[in-house]
């Protein structure tokens, strides 16, 4: 069956190269590295609240900013670098 | 083409669709939670969850005068934040929140064992200092001073 030129066969491309998926699992794994850490301290930064530890809280909202600024700098990675 | 094979055909289509869901997509989406975490943190740190028994009021009046080894209700600093007051052995008053830090059921003075207890998990909270002696709250009760005036007995503040 054939198939217009869209977004399928930009995606499809893809899958052609095994370089760019292994960057791809790679980048995918790492961020879910990441989230797993930010999970840990915002449940962290919730109990230190609660606790009345406002410090810690201050400390683990630095975390999760730098957190998040290595997933995003890590998902805009060229694949092929 | 028969219509079977017309079936089919969209069904294999709907399948390939399926898998537009690329691993940039999942990456978007992971960065996406990310941020969702971020926002999360960014909540807890600018003060919206309120614990109970936190905050502070002016002083309020919430009894008249307590028997030895009794205890008496009362809420403060707020309407909504349920607290407790003891009168210990030795005459001194001592109030905590009575909101469990675990998942927050209600804690009963317990004059036999002479502890505060939750019966909700078995926690257990010494009556002088509200520190956990047992079960599973992770954190101490949040402690009220209590004063005694001439007509009667009154919550000033709430101790962190």
């Amino acid at each position: 069956m054939k198939r217009s030129r869209g977004r399928l066969d930009v995606r499809e491309t893809e899958r052609d190269h095994p370089d760019v998926a292994a960057s791809l699992n790679a980048r995918i794994a790492v961020v879910a590295l990441i989230i797993v850490c930010q999970l840990w301290a915002l449940t962290a930064a919730l109990d230190a609240w609660l606790g009345g530890a406002t410090d810690a809280v201050w400390w683990l909202l630095g975390f999760q900013i730098l957190a998040f600024i290595s997933a995003l700098l890590i998902s805009r990675a060229s694949p092929r670098s | 083409m028969t219509q079977d094979s017309h079936a089919r055909e969209r069904l294999l289509d709907r399948i390939r669709e399926d898998r537009l869901v690329t691993r940039r997509d999942y990456l978007r989406l992971l960065v996406t939670v990310s941020g969702g975490l971020l926002a999360g943190t960014a909540a807890v740190a600018s003060g919206i969850f309120r614990g109970h028994g936190s905050g502070a009021a002016p002083p309020r009046k919430v009894a008249n005068d307590i028997g030895t080894g009794e205890s008496f209700a009362f809420s403060y600093p707020g309407d909504d934040d349920p607290a407790i007051g003891v009168r210990l052995e030795d005459g001194s008053l001592v109030a905590y929140s009575s909101v469990c830090t675990h998942l927050a059921c209600a804690v009963l003075w317990i004059k036999e064992s002479g502890d505060l207890e939750c019966p909700c998990h078995d926690g257990l909270f010494d009556v002088r200092t509200g520190e956990v002696l047992a079960g599973p709250p992770p954190r101490p009760l949040p402690k009220i001073e209590l004063e005694e005036r001439s007509d009667g007995i009154y919550a000033v503040g709430v101790m962190t």
